[in-house]
């Protein structure tokens, strides 16, 4: 385990990684100057804490939670925005069954920016890192029930956006407790 | 699809959890959902469709062109922090204090003399310590420099650097450690799209940042300098209306907020000094 350790160095991790650890950082931020900004945070902090990567082979998960972790303690810096203040549309289903279409991108990224952190970090493990809900609140320390609502809110939310134009038709569905 | 909404919200949010490709469905927590697939075509068409939807996202999640140098850009600066080693301690939390001794061993010293002796000894030490950190302090804030050489050694330090590119300034809130946070931006100075911060050594002697004001093209045509570094005689100032130093190719002024010291020094003249400065700031 020592010798794995000392042959992981962060040159190694920037060359192998740094891509997928910029384009999650886009997808947190939405933006092309936080996202690089937030890259260079993750592997300065990589540096430091080189000795906590137990296996070459955990890296990008490692490198991702300290880019959650890193995006999520500046965000709760600023005022948190409620859920219940956004205007998220998670009371429709559709009553069509939309065509399938390509992604716009732009709007895609929009849609995300819309979200608040919380739900944001929630939707881009779903759809990034391709986690399971378990374990979405496992890396989280959330419960399981909350990760499944704000899951399907921001999925919701996420497809209102991106198909409105094809799912011109929605139904209203009676108001649910939303956590 | 029927026209009937699908009203059971867990049932909803189930079918929101299952990853496209996954074998999610055998999950035991969702074994009511599998059943109910198996039972309701409109449920299953509703589920297949988010399969596809979801695989497609998925993809354009992961469609993000990386910055050209990126690499580059984060090797240099991982260079640049081990080199300041202090820096790097600022970036995440720093170690956990050392516990106290533990009181069993001050109870074993037998001699209620000897703890006294201590204790004197502990005092003395203890005011040795605050005289030498006073002195330290006084060494350390005292500084050679009044408003004048400021101006003259900024103008110098701006003419004779060639920087490299700095980082585009952030528009999100970082922690207080960070060096952008540390040598914060002048409300005074206009926020322009494009500007660049830097970590600078040696300005005035001291470590600080400087901020790159975009001009035309890819060119500078302003640099902020912010130093921890008090000037008795700009204690309190505001940043001046006209530049105070103009020499052939720029033009400087220097203001004091607290302990952080600002310098702006401009390319141009008095009137590209004025362009500089934030409409709606406090200016003298």
């Amino acid at each position: 385990m020592a010798d794995e350790r000392a042959r992981i160095d962060v040159a190694q991790l920037v060359a192998e990684h740094h891509p997928a650890v910029y384009r999650y950082a886009y997808r947190l931020s939405g933006s092309v100057h936080d996202a690089e900004d937030l890259t260079q945070h993750v592997f300065l902090i990589a540096q430091q804490k080189l000795g906590q990567l137990r296996r070459v082979e955990s890296a990008q998960g490692w490198l991702f939670a300290i880019l959650r972790n890193f995006f999520l303690k500046a965000r709760q810096r600023q005022r948190p925005v409620p859920a219940a203040d956004l205007q998220l549309d998670v009371e429709t289903v559709p009553a069509e069954i939309p065509r399938d279409g390509e992604i716009d991108r732009e709007r895609l990224q929009e849609a995300i920016d819309q979200l608040p952190a919380p739900f944001r970090v929630v939707l881009v493990m779903f759809y990034f890192e391709e986690c399971s809900y378990r374990q979405i609140a496992e890396g989280l320390d959330l419960p399981i029930g909350t990760v499944m609502s704000r899951l399907a809110r921001a999925k919701r939310h996420l497809r209102s956006r991106l198909f409105e134009l094809q799912q011109p038709a929605t139904r209203k569905r009676q108001p649910s407790t939303a956590r | 699809m029927d026209s009937q909404p699908i009203r059971d919200e867990r049932i909803l949010e189930a079918l929101e959890v299952c990853r496209p490709g996954s074998d999610d469905l055998s999950d035991p927590a969702l074994a009511d959902l599998a059943d109910q697939l198996g039972a309701n075509p409109e449920l299953k068409r509703l589920y297949d469709w988010l399969q596809r939807v979801d695989g497609k996202l998925a993809a354009a999640f992961r469609e993000v062109p990386v910055p050209e140098g990126l690499a580059q850009r984060i090797t240099d600066r991982l260079g640049a922090a081990q080199a300041e080693p202090a820096a790097m301690a600022d970036v995440e939390e720093t170690a956990e204090a050392p516990a106290p001794p533990p009181v069993t061993e001050v109870a074993a010293r037998p001699a209620r003399v000897s703890r006294r002796r201590l204790l004197a000894a502990a005092g003395a030490l203890s005011t040795g310590a605050v005289v030498l950190v006073a002195a330290l302090i006084y060494v350390s804030t005292r500084n050679p420099y009044d408003k004048e050489t400021v101006l003259k050694k900024a103008s110098d330090f701006f003419s004779n650097e060639s920087p490299e590119r700095g980082h585009l300034l952030s528009g999100i809130d970082l922690p207080d450690d960070h060096p952008t946070s540390r040598y914060p931006v002048s409300r005074d100075v206009r926020r322009l799209p494009g500007t660049r911060w830097r970590e600078i050594d040696g300005f005035l002697g001291r470590k600080g940042v400087a901020y790159d004001l975009p001009g035309p093209g890819d060119t500078v045509k302003a640099t902020l300098y912010v130093v921890k570094l008090t000037v008795s005689d700009l204690k309190d100032t505001q940043p001046p209306v006209r530049p105070q130093r103009n020499t052939a190719n720029c033009c400087t002024a220097a203001w004091q907020r607290g302990k952080l010291l600002y310098v702006l020094v401009v390319r141009g003249g008095r009137r590209a000094y004025e362009e500089c400065l934030a409409q709606d700031g406090t200016v003298a």
